[in-house]
């Protein structure tokens, strides 16, 4: 029998608020680092949700998966994910997944019929049965094996509403800190209801995000509210879609108005570019950038067979997440061209190359953004536009300037020409059809069909 | 059993021959009654590219990676290592003459020939390179001989059209019988042709030669195939394979077996363990056969490059043959079939049922089996 799975991701959790952050109190999640291996160091190949699952499900960079965020395309149907190689191996899939995953090609008729859920709920709310509830019950009583779960949770994502129990300057100083406390005990009561001798449990992100409070002499809290947001989200999703263009219009110049505001506070407290694009950052900003708040996410493997008590920091990423899980439950990947690699060799003490990480930011829906691509390094932090070379570049030497405040793009040419050959390599010098095979291949053997009077 | 030492070894694929037609080629059926002739073996698919692939390393398609006719070049040659490559190791000189470089892994040889279809005198050409070996001390040569192949391809494919619900050519069982039997005396010559130069050249006593098909061919029996490839019903999945080994016995061995069996059986000949980096053949050697009554099951995989549901990127029919029954599941369009090979050898009735105690334990074996070898479908284990 193969060990049961519960893929646990959590929107928009931080690698730096998961684990060691001495500001948080987070016992489950260190009870489970203690339990597991932990990679502290994984980045995400994008910076939002749609592409980020594109590449966590397939072991592919997100652009080469079909899905386009900006116009929610589908996954390519002749791509293989995690859920179609898993069903050949009998796994009963059961998830608790955002209602936007229903569109997207990605995942597969979960036996649960409750599996799409609206947006924006979070774990304890809910007419009836919350989504906590629903979550342990469809574990401890439906769950046929091996299953496998999978469960991404909103709670961390805007419009963020901490459950009154932990809305207190105790559990942290922002509402980030504060909504992180209640995960993690809500984890605790997770890890409960788990065999881990029988199950695997994977803990991770699809992406970071920014925290838009700064602490001086006094603490700048830039956050929207949650309760007007989550207000104007629901006006919004009412409104007929023939005013849909009036609706986004309406949202566009209430961000503007929002963002003058903030700027005109933000200004007069010096800030290098870094904190000021975090402190701004909003659902319609249009200049997107990839600074590691919003790509590097935690990577939890515990339970089944994994090495205990281990931190490993050397770079990996959210594309290794597929071949480690396939690795460590036996399940044989076919497809030699997935991207990821697995990690398992790093958890059972075995050396594996560190690769670089390829990164991109998601287009906007309604305007056109301005996009980035880049390359991270253990070293390095590069990105530049998407479209063109010369613009916007960004390079930040990450071991001695963590925080990304000093743009080195400038006095350090012969990186970048390094970084962007790397990126090159990945992003440009792939062609579609290698998925399958290569153009060439392909050709040689019609060739030789016709050769042979079959075509 | 005793195998006598360094004897040269040749290796002759009849492309596309049918098993039922031996008895309609003088010397070849002369030839099965001197040999050790296996009557029942089938080929793990029915066309080229992959069941020579599977011959040459002793594994199935979807194991060594050629699992489908774009797959061609996909061998995955660091994990799985071919029949020159053994013979090579143990000093043997090899070479070979094909119609195509995809047909074979391209390692191991000495000598790597690829011949022109159009222009070829099989006799005289493979005449010629016997006599060229023959002064070699021991040596390994495979021939692949297509010319049915390419007479009838080309013949039907010129007269017909490509449209699988075109019925003409499925009404013509006759004239299609006639057309292939035309094909039968020029290819008697030819086995006639390469026995002849193997004892005039005088190495006729310490040579070991194996002839085989790699699949069978249509001649109209099920809509929608008109060569092979497309199913795997047992007009294209029977082969035959016949060992002429010099001072052995004769004999006909009726065990089912499968083409995969053919790299264990040259290693047996040749005493050497399959072990190290030949470990992960799958197949069998044919002499353990030779003394028992056991049957092997054998899957048989296909994706056809035309017919009701072509799939020429990935294999889409699986099979199951055992007990004189045969289990097939095609993941497009997820259908089974079920066929009593002894009532029903012509697979005409479809008696697949769900509830079938018999049916589930086949069904189990090909999941098995399916999962053994990485093969990603809808169906799952009940």
């Amino acid at each position: 029998m193969k060990p049961n799975v519960l893929l646990l991701i959590i929107d928009s959790f931080r690698t730096d608020k998961f684990y060691g952050d001495k500001n948080i109190s987070t016992p489950n999640i260190d009870y489970l680092v203690n339990q597991g291996t932990y990679f502290s160091q994984t980045i995400s190949a994008a910076d939002a949700t749609l592409l980020s699952w594109s590449s966590i499900f397939t072991g592919l960079y997100p652009f080469k998966t079909g899905i386009r965020s900006s116009s929610f395309n589908k996954l390519n149907s002749d791509i293989s994910t995690l859920f179609k190689i898993f069903k050949t191996y009998d796994y009963n899939f059961y998830g608790y997944v955002p209602k936007i995953g229903d569109i997207i090609g990605l995942y597969p008729d979960f036996i649960n019929d409750d599996s799409f859920y609206e947006p924006y709920k979070n774990l304890f709310e809910g007419n009836g049965k919350s989504l906590s509830n629903k979550i342990f019950e469809t574990l401890q009583n439906e769950a046929k094996e091996p299953w496998f779960f999978f469960v991404h949770l909103y709670d961390l994502h805007d419009p963020m509403i901490v459950p009154k129990s932990f809305n207190d300057a105790k559990f942290g100083t922002t509402t980030y800190e504060k909504q992180v406390t209640a995960i993690d005990n809500w984890i605790g009561q997770l890890t409960k209801k788990i065999d881990f001798k029988n199950t695997l449990l994977v803990l991770t992100a699809d992406h970071g995000k920014y925290i838009k409070t700064l602490t001086t002499d006094k603490v700048h809290n830039f956050e929207s509210n949650p309760q007007i947001q989550r207000a104007l989200s629901k006006i919004g999703s009412n409104i007929p879609k023939i005013l849909n263009p009036l609706k986004d219009k309406v949202f566009l110049s209430m961000e503007s108005m929002s963002q003058k505001k903030k700027m005109n506070v933000i200004e007069k407290l010096h800030l290098n570019e870094h904190e000021k694009i975090s402190l701004l950052s909003g659902r319609a900003n249009i200049d997107h950038y990839l600074y590691d708040d919003k790509v590097r996410i935690p990577l939890l493997f515990a339970g089944y067979s994994i090495t205990k008590n281990k931190i490993i920091s050397q770079q990996t990423r959210s594309i290794d997440i597929f071949p480690t899980i396939s690795e460590i439950t036996g399940v044989v990947l076919q497809d030699d061209h997935i991207d990821g690699q697995s990690l398992k060799p790093l958890i059972i003490d075995k050396l594996l190359e560190e690769k670089p990480a390829y990164i991109e930011s998601n287009p906007l829906v309604m305007v056109d953004s301005n996009d980035v691509i880049g390359i991270r390094t253990s070293f390095y932090k590069y990105f530049r536009d998407v479209d063109d070379s010369r613009k916007r570049i960004h390079l930040y030497d990450l071991k001695n300037d963590s925080k990304e405040t000093k743009n080195l793009a400038n006095s350090m040419p012969e990186i970048v020409k390094k970084m962007e050959s790397i990126l090159q390599e990945i992003r440009f010098n792939w062609n579609p059809s290698k998925i399958e095979s290569n153009n060439e291949e392909t050709k040689l053997i019609e060739d030789e069909l016709k050769k042979l009077g079959y075509m | 059993m005793d195998f006598p030492k360094d004897f040269n070894i040749v290796l002759i694929n009849i492309d596309g021959f049918r098993r039922d037609k031996i008895e309609l080629c003088s010397t070849l059926n002369e030839l099965k009654e001197q040999s050790y002739y296996f009557s029942n073996i089938c080929t793990v698919a029915p066309y080229t590219f992959a069941s020579l692939h599977s011959v040459f390393s002793g594994t199935y398609p979807s194991k060594n990676g050629v699992n489908a006719y774009y797959n061609s070049l996909k061998f995955k040659k660091n994990e799985f290592k071919t029949i020159p490559e053994l013979l090579k190791k143990v000093g043997y000189y090899t070479s070979c003459d094909v119609i195509s470089k995809l047909v074979i892994p391209n390692i191991g040889f000495d000598d790597w020939n690829v011949f022109d279809e159009n222009t070829i005198d099989f006799n005289s050409r493979h005449k010629n390179m016997i006599t060229r070996l023959s002064k070699k001390d021991k040596f390994f040569l495979f021939l692949h001989y297509t010319d049915t192949h390419k007479h009838l391809v080309r013949e039907i494919v010129s007269k017909y059209k490509q449209d699988s619900n075109d019925d003409e050519y499925f009404k013509s069982q006759k004239e299609n019988t006639k057309r292939f039997d035309s094909l039968l005396p020029s290819c008697d010559e030819y086995i006639s042709t390469i026995i002849q130069t193997l004892k005039d050249t005088g190495i006729y006593d310490k040579t070991i030669i194996i002839f085989f098909s790699d699949h069978g061919t249509s001649i109209g029996e099920k809509k929608g195939e008109k060569f092979y490839g497309v199913y795997v019903y047992d007009y294209t999945a029977n082969v035959f394979c016949i060992i002429k080994i010099p001072n052995h016995k004769p004999k006909i061995i009726k065990n089912q077996c499968s083409t995969i069996d053919i790299f264990p059986t040259i290693a047996e000949i040749i005493q050497h363990p399959l072990e190290n980096e030949f470990s992960n053949v799958q197949g069998e050697s044919l002499f353990s056969l030779i003394d028992n009554s056991e049957n092997r099951d054998v899957f048989i995989e296909t994706g056809g490059l035309y017919g009701p549901w072509p799939s020429p990127k990935k294999h889409n029919i699986f099979c199951i043959r055992s007990n004189n029954k045969k289990l097939i599941y095609n993941d497009i369009p997820e259908s089974w079939e079920f066929y009593d090979l002894l009532n029903d050898s012509s697979e005409q009735e479809n008696i697949y049922h769900e509830s079938s105690d018999e049916i589930k334990l086949m069904k189990n074996k090909l999941i098995t089996h399916m999962k053994e070898n990485n093969i990603h479908t809808k169906i799952t284990l009940n």
